[in-house]
């Protein structure tokens, strides 16, 4: 069965055919909820609760593509995720040291605990890295970098999901383009050679 | 060639770079590239975040998200239409009270609303009609002259004022729309009406019995006298109404309450307290059923509980509603 038919049917209550849909989105929605919570378990829940908010709502589906309706719930239950954490003392994202007063340059955050060999050390620095300039990023320019670098959406289905017209999306991504850039630029050293090469030969 | 790029420059790069700019608008652009460095420098960088962005890996689902109907919160069937019904029933409740309002300042409307105490009320003087059907006995004198003999032993046609008598009474109608009001005395029970009026009754007879007893006897004298002088019985008759015209000037029950001692029947002052003090409230009450004196405030007034009882309806069907609201948000 199609998109659509699962849809529909699941519009008439039939639970199998929305953990169907489920099925077939729940990875897209967890690797968006991951980047924008960065933390996996945290993740996890907002996950669950987006199908639940989802299936609860599904008579608001009104057709087109139910990848966009579906990823327009996640990052909403992501935010709301965040929110909450935010009333509760956690971590935070750029520790200091309480002693100096100064920015810990290399903070034991950015270190993966598991990592034992070089190469994948510096691989998850790296992703560290991004995942840092990510979390600097405005909610609303997060999700659009998120919807159309990382998974992949052109500017119209982007722009259902945000629930925003297309020149919203073009300025919202080219902003969030450019201050990754200069994010990315305190992490140089980072980068492997192959992607510099990559972007030298764009020019 | 611009030292730096501006934001429009970087939003023309980021489209270009996704491929959404027009034909012309990427020609445009890329002649711009051919002869500006820092454009071309901008359009690397953009390719270079893209690469680091497409390096980040795919993380794998811990568990599947299905779901099950254990999952889903019971009784979310029914919070949206009974939301929408508490909803509806409290502003319908506000509506009426509105209406009974609205209502009240319409002259046809306001009749109808207010006909209930109304209605009480004419229901009250109407049994007091009943109760007073026999009117209240009302004795009139002038305090400090003695009260004229009528009738008494008979005599026949011709000497009709011969003989003793008790003193004159007149029946006077029932008060029951006295204008001014401070005036009318409206007993709230049958039961006070009619004690009232054996109360009446007992002093009346008592004083007509101690007034009749020494004048009697000088008057009957004096007829009799008359009579054996062998006087005119027309005289003796124009006499006696003359006598009898100045002796019973025009009644003022105030003043004859104020002398005590005066044989003359009237109003005694403690009397006259009670009177005063249940003609007061009395009034107050008529007052209270005035609309246009607060009359909604007044508890006794039945469209005052009915103002209650939707009012509360009211409160109760919007604290469900808001109740039911906030479990479909949940």
């Amino acid at each position: 069965m199609d998109e659509l038919t699962l849809a529909r049917a699941a519009q008439k209550g039939e639970l199998n055919a929305f953990n169907q849909l489920v099925l077939m989105h729940e990875n897209m929605a967890f690797n968006l909820a991951y980047r924008i919570m960065s933390d996996q378990d945290r993740a996890a829940d907002a996950v669950q609760n987006a199908f639940i908010s989802a299936f609860r709502n599904i008579r608001q589906y009104q057709g087109g593509s139910f990848r966009a309706w579906m990823m327009r719930i996640v990052p909403n239950s992501c935010y709301d995720e965040l929110r909450r954490q935010k009333r509760r003392p956690s971590v935070p994202l750029e520790p200091y040291d309480h002693e100096t007063d100064d920015e810990i340059e290399s903070p034991a955050w950015l270190k993966d605990p598991q990592a034992s060999p070089e190469e994948q050390a510096e691989n998850v620095d790296l992703e560290n890295a991004i995942q840092h300039c990510l979390n600097d990023l405005p909610e609303e320019f997060r999700t659009v970098v998120l919807l159309v670098e990382v998974e992949g959406m052109d500017y119209r289905e982007a722009s259902s999901v945000i629930q925003r017209p297309e020149g919203t999306v073009k300025s919202r991504l080219a902003r969030a383009r450019l201050r990754l850039r200069d994010c990315l630029r305190g992490f140089k050293e980072l980068i492997p050679d192959q992607i510099r090469l990559i972007g030298e030969e764009n020019t | 060639m611009k030292a730096q790029l501006t934001i429009k420059d970087w939003e023309l790069l980021s489209a270009y770079r996704d491929g959404e700019l027009s034909k012309a608008e990427c020609e445009k652009l890329e002649k711009r590239l051919q002869s500006d460095q820092v454009l071309r420098n901008a359009l690397s960088d953009l390719g270079i975040t893209h690469e680091l962005l497409g390096c980040l890996p795919r993380k794998q689902v811990p568990y599947h998200f299905t779901l099950t109907r254990a999952m889903l919160p019971q009784g979310s069937r029914w919070a949206l239409p009974l939301s929408l019904g508490f909803s509806l029933a409290s502003v319908s409740s506000l509506v009426l009270i509105l209406l009974t309002f609205t209502m009240q300042l319409l002259p046809a409307a306001k009749v109808s609303l207010e006909a209930m105490p109304e209605a009480e009320m004419a229901q009250d003087s109407a049994v007091n009609e009943e109760v007073a059907g026999e009117s209240p006995l009302i004795v009139w004198g002038t305090p400090g002259a003695a009260p004229e003999p009528i009738g008494g032993y008979g005599g026949g046609a011709e000497q009709p004022y011969v003989g003793s008598g008790g003193v004159e009474t007149y029946m006077q109608p029932t008060p029951v729309a006295i204008s001014p009001p401070q005036t009318m005395v409206l007993p709230s029970t049958t039961e006070e009406v009619r004690d009232e009026q054996s109360e009446e009754d007992m002093e009346t007879a008592t004083l007509m019995e101690e007034a009749a007893s020494p004048t009697m006897a000088k008057e009957e004298s004096t007829a009799e006298s008359a009579l054996m002088q062998g006087a005119p019985v027309e005289e003796m008759v124009q006499e006696e109404e003359a006598h009898v015209l100045q002796a019973t000037p025009m009644p003022n029950v105030a003043e004859q309450a104020v002398s005590e001692d005066s044989p003359i029947l009237g109003v005694r002052p403690a009397d006259e307290n009670e009177i005063s003090a249940a003609s007061t409230s009395d009034v107050d009450t008529l007052r209270t059923y005035d609309g246009s004196q607060h009359a909604w405030l007044d508890w006794r007034n039945p469209i005052f509980w009915v103002r209650l009882g939707l009012a509360a309806v009211a409160v109760v069907s919007a604290v469900a509603a808001i109740y039911f609201v906030r479990k479909i948000r949940s």
